[in-house]
C-alpha cells in the first residue's frame, strides 16, 4: 500500500478525534517536563521520583505517536469496512472480524507472495552475511597491497545511489538469462559495501593481541575467525542480517520489473495488487498490511536486543 | 476500480527497496509503513530508446504487414499488459479466452500489471531489459511520452493496412489518442469523470432528484439549501484531485495547457491563470470557505470524498464513472442504510461544454515483429467490437468507445435498470469537440498535475488566494514542462 495513502488516510479518520489526542498528548508533555523541572528542587527521594516519572510519562507520549499508526493498522483490519471509516475513528475493535484475514490471505493470494518473499529475503540475507563478513575479515586482519585503496572503492559503491545502478543491473542481468528467475531477484543484492564496512569498523574494535594469542595458539584464519571474531562482533552481524532482511522484504521497483508473472512475484507486489483490488474493503487491505509486517515484527521482537547492541556498538569505546 | 491515475513521473520518487540502510534504522518504528512499501527511494533514468519505430506522425501500411500473420504456420503468441482488477479482470479473462478458442492464428497470454504507475515503469525498463508486451493497456496521461520514445507502432498503420472503418467510433474517444492526425493506440477501456450525489439528500433539502445541477452556480445554489435544510453538513465533497480540476477545466472551456492543449504544438506552458482557469480555482475556494464544499484528499486513491456521501457529510460530489459498480457495491451491502446514490454529468462555468477521455487505450509495441503487431491488431479489433465493448461497459462502469454499442440489448437493458451506467457515455457524446476537451497532450503530465495538486492544497488550507494559487501550480507546472521538453531537446 502506498505511504501516501496510509498516511493521508490516518490523519484523514483522525481528524476529528485528532484534537483531543493533541490536548491529552500536549498535557501529558507539559506534566512531564513540569515534573522534570520540579525535580530540581526539594527533597533527594522526591527529586528522583518526581524524575523517574517525568521522564516515563514523555517516554510513553513518545511511544504512543510511534506505535498509533501500527495500532490502528491492526484494529481496522480486525472492523467492518464501514465502521473503518466511521467518525469519529473506532479505537478498539468490539467485534473482531477475523475473516477480513482470510479474504487477505486467500483473494490475495499472499501465501505464494509470502513464500516467494522468503526465499528471496533468505538468499540475500545469508549471501550478505558471508560476503560481508568474508571482506570485512580481509580489510580489517589481512596486509595486502592496495588494501586501503580496494576499501575507499568499497565505500564508494555505498555512494552511487540505486538509480545510477538500476538499468545497468537489469541489463546485465537479463544478458545473463536471469530474467524471471531467483537468481535474477537476489544475486544483485549478495554484496553490498555497506555490510563490509560495518563489519570491518566492527572488528576493527576487537584488541590486535587476541590475533597475536590465536597465532600463538596456531590457530588459523579460519579458527580465528570462528572462534574469536564472529563471537564478539554477533551483534554487528545481527544488526547487519536485520538490516539486510528489512531491505530485502521490502523492495518493490527491482521485483517488480525482473518478474514477469505471478510465480515470481514477491508480497510487496502482491500488496499493491490486494489495494487494487479490495479498494473498498479497507479491513482487507489493512489484514493484508499486518500479513506482510508480519515477518517483520517476529524477526523484530526475536532480536531486538542484538538490533539495539549493533546499533549502538561503537557509539561508545570499551 | 481502474481508476489509478499517475505517471511516470512520480517513478522519480518511486518507493523502492530498502538498500539505504541508513534511512531504515530510523524507519523501524514505522514498520508497517516499510514493509508495504519498502524505504528508499529510487530515481529511474530516462530510457534511451532506439528509433526502432517509424515517426508518430507518418502513416506507414508496411509497419503492421497483415500478410505477415496470415503466413504464420502456428498459431503466434503474443503478450498484453494490462490493469484490470477484480471483476474487470474476470470479464477480460474470459473475453480473451473466447478469442484463443475462436480462432488459432493467434493466442494471447494475459500479464495483469499492479497498476498503471507500475506498469509504466515496467515498460520503460523493459525498453532496455528486453521484456515488452506485444501490446499493452495505457492509461490517457502516457501519449506524449509513448509518442517521445517511439516505442510504439500508430495503430493508424494497421488501421490504413486493414482498411479499418472509424465511423461507429466516438470522435472524442479517438481524438485523444490521436497525435497531429495519426491515430498512436485504440480507446479501449475508456471513462470520465461525472457528478455523483445522494437524491435522498436532494429531496430533504427541498430539491428536485430529477434536477441535479448543471453549472457552478447551480451547485452553489443547491449546497446553500441542503445545508441550510440540515439534509447534510456540506453541499459539495471537493476532492483535490488534478484530474477532477482537469474535467471540470475542460467542459468549462478552459485549456490545461497552451498551443490547443498540446494537440497544435508541443506544450510549452500551463493554463491554469487563464481567465476561465481563474473562474474556476475562485469558485472551488467560494464553496469551500462558505463551508457550502468539504475539502477531501488529493490522492488518487483517496475516496473520503465517496465516504462523506455515504456518511451524509456531503450530497454531491466527482469522481471517474468507473467507480459506479463498487459505490453500488457498497451501498447494496448495506453498510450505509439510507443512502443512494446517482450519477450526473459533470457541472461546469457554463453549460453546453464537453469532457476529454480518460483511461485505457491499447497500444502495440513497436519491438514486436510483423506477424506479432499484426496478431495484436487482430485482438484490439476483437475487444474493440461493438460486442465485446457493450459486455465491457455492461460489466463494468467503463464507456463502450463505439456507437453501434450502445444497440446491443444487454447494454440497452443495463441502462434502463440502472440509468446511472449511462451518464458517462451520454457526457461524452454532448458539447462539442473542441481543444478544450479534446485532451491534453503533456509529456511531464504528472508533473504538471502535482503542480495543480499544490496549489489546491495551498488554497484549500487558506495559504493562498485562488489568485496566488493558480500562479504557484502555473509555475510549477511549467518548470516541469520546461524541463520535459528541455530533456527531450524540443524547448
Amino acid at each position: 500500500m502506498n505511504a501516501e495513502v496510509m498516511v493521508g488516510w490516518t490523519v484523514g479518520a483522525l481528524a476529528p478525534g485528532f484534537r483531543s489526542f493533541l490536548w491529552i498528548a500536549s498535557g501529558l508533555i507539559v506534566l512531564g517536563v513540569g515534573l522534570l523541572l520540579a525535580s530540581r528542587r526539594g527533597r533527594p527521594a522526591y527529586r528522583r521520583r518526581a524524575a523517574l516519572i517525568g521522564r516515563y510519562l514523555l517516554l510513553i507520549i513518545l511511544a504512543m505517536i510511534v506505535l498509533f499508526p501500527i495500532y490502528i493498522t491492526v484494529v481496522d483490519s480486525l472492523l467492518r469496512s464501514d465502521q473503518v471509516v466511521s467518525r469519529p475513528p473506532i479505537l478498539f475493535p468490539l467485534h473482531p472480524q477475523w475473516s477480513s484475514y482470510s479474504t487477505a490471505w486467500t483473494q490475495g493470494h499472499l501465501g505464494r507472495y509470502l513464500l516467494n518473499s522468503f526465499i528471496v529475503t533468505t538468499v540475500i540475507v545469508a549471501g550478505e552475511l558471508v560476503t560481508s563478513i568474508a571482506a570485512a575479515y580481509a580489510f580489517a586482519f589481512l596486509h595486502f597491497p592496495f588494501k586501503r585503496t580496494l576499501f575507499i572503492l568499497f565505500l564508494a559503491t555505498m555512494m552511487v545511489p540505486l538509480e545510477v545502478t538500476f538499468l545497468t543491473n537489469l541489463s546485465t542481468v537479463v544478458s545473463l538469462g536471469w530474467y524471471n528467475t531467483y537468481l535474477g531477484l537476489t544475486v544483485p543484492f549478495l554484496a553490498t559495501g555497506f555490510g563490509a564496512f560495518l563489519l570491518r569498523q566492527s572488528f576493527l574494535g576487537l584488541p590486535r593481541d587476541l590475533r597475536d594469542a590465536a597465532k600463538l595458539d596456531s590457530a588459523g584464519h579460519w579458527q580465528f575467525l570462528r572462534h574469536v571474531v564472529l563471537p564478539i562482533a554477533r551483534p554487528s552481524v545481527a544488526a547487519l542480517g536485520i538490516f539486510s532482511f528489512f531491505g530485502a522484504f521490502g523492495q518493490y521497483l527491482w521485483p517488480l520489473i525482473v518478474t514477469k508473472d505471478d510465480r515470481l512475484r514477491t508480497v510487496q507486489i502482491g500488496l499493491k495488487f490486494l489495494t487494487n483490488s479490495q479498494l473498498n474493503n479497507f479491513n482487507v487491505i489493512f489484514a493484508g498490511t499486518v500479513l506482510a509486517a508480519l515477518p517483520l515484527f517476529v524477526l523484530l521482537i526475536l532480536f531486538e536486543k542484538q538490533l539495539v547492541r549493533g546499533l549502538t556498538a561503537g557509539a561508545v569505546k570499551g | 476500480m481502474n481508476r489509478t491515475r499517475t505517471d511516470w513521473n512520480r517513478t522519480r520518487q518511486m518507493k523502492v527497496t530498502g538498500r539505504r540502510r541508513g534511512a531504515l534504522a530510523s524507519a523501524i518504528p514505522a514498520l508497517v509503513m516499510t514493509a508495504a512499501v519498502g524505504a528508499g527511494t529510487l530515481t529511474l533514468p530516462e530510457v534511451a530508446v532506439a528509433a526502432v519505430a517509424p515517426p508518430a506522425t507518418k502513416v506507414v501500411p508496411s509497419a503492421c504487414r497483415l500478410s505477415a500473420l496470415a503466413a504464420a504456420r502456428t498459431p503466434v503468441q503474443i503478450t498484453m499488459w494490462h490493469t484490470m482488477t477484480q471483476t474487470n479482470n474476470a470479464w477480460l479473462e474470459s473475453a480473451v479466452g473466447q478469442f484463443n478458442s475462436s480462432q488459432s492464428k493467434v493466442h494471447v497470454t494475459l500479464v495483469q500489471q499492479p497498476d498503471y504507475k507500475s506498469e509504466f515503469v515496467k515498460y520503460k525498463a523493459g525498453l532496455s531489459s528486453g521484456d515488452l508486451p506485444d501490446l499493452a493497456q495505457f492509461e490517457d496521461t502516457t501519449v506524449q511520452q509513448l509518442v517521445d520514445s517511439r516505442s510504439t507502432v500508430p495503430v493508424q498503420d494497421c488501421i490504413a493496412a486493414s482498411h479499418y472503418s472509424l465511423s461507429d467510433y466516438l470522435p472524442r474517444a479517438l481524438s485523444f489518442y490521436r497525435y497531429h492526425g495519426v491515430q498512436q493506440s485504440m480507446p479501449w477501456a475508456v471513462s470520465n469523470v461525472i457528478m455523483y450525489y445522494n437524491p435522498v439528500t436532494f429531496q430533504k433539502a427541498g430539491l428536485d432528484p430529477n434536477k441535479p445541477p448543471q453549472t457552478f452556480a447551480q451547485v452553489t445554489a443547491d449546497a446553500k439549501k441542503i445545508v441550510a435544510s440540515g439534509a447534510a453538513k456540506h453541499g459539495v465533497a471537493l476532492p483535490a484531485k488534478p484530474y477532477v480540476f482537469e474535467f471540470l477545466l475542460a467542459k468549462s472551456g478552459g485549456q490545461y495547457v497552451n498551443n490547443g492543449n498540446g494537440r497544435i504544438a508541443r506544450a510549452s506552458q500551463a493554463g491554469l491563470t487563464s481567465p476561465t482557469a481563474l473562474k474556476v480555482w475562485q469558485w472551488w475556494n467560494q464553496t469551500l470557505t462558505s463551508k457550502l464544499g468539504l475539502a477531501t484528499g488529493s490522492d488518487p486513491n483517496n475516496i473520503d470524498h465517496l465516504i462523506a456521501i455515504a456518511t451524509g457529510n456531503a450530497a454531491m460530489t466527482f469522481e471517474a464513472s468507473g467507480i459506479i459498480g463498487p459505490a453500488e457495491a457498497v451501498l447494496a451491502s448495506g453498510q450505509y442504510p439510507g443512502v443512494k446514490i446517482r450519477t450526473a454529468p459533470l457541472p461546469a462555468l457554463v453549460t453546453g461544454g464537453g469532457v476529454p477521455v480518460g483511461d485505457g487505450s491499447l497500444w502495440i509495441s513497436a519491438h514486436s515483429s510483423l506477424a506479432k503487431r499484426a496478431a495484436a491488431w487482430k485482438l484490439i479489433q476483437f475487444l474493440d467490437s461493438p460486442q465485446e465493448q457493450a459486455s465491457l461497459a455492461t460489466e463494468s462502469g467503463y464507456v463502450p468507445v463505439r456507437v453501434s454499442a450502445t444497440r446491443s440489448p444487454g447494454l440497452v437493458s443495463k441502462w434502463t435498470n440502472d440509468p446511472n451506467y449511462k451518464v458517462g457515455y451520454t457526457q461524452l457524446t454532448t458539447g462539442r469537440l473542441n481543444n478544450a476537451n479534446i485532451g491534453s497532450l503533456i509529456g511531464d503530465y504528472q508533473g504538471v498535475r502535482n503542480a495543480v495538486a499544490d496549489g489546491l492544497e495551498q488554497m484549500v488550507i487558506g495559504k493562498l488566494s485562488p489568485k496566488a494559487a493558480a500562479s504557484f501550480a502555473q509555475n510549477e507546472a511549467n518548470a516541469a514542462i520546461q524541463n520535459y521538453n528541455g530533456r527531450i531537446g524540443t524547448s
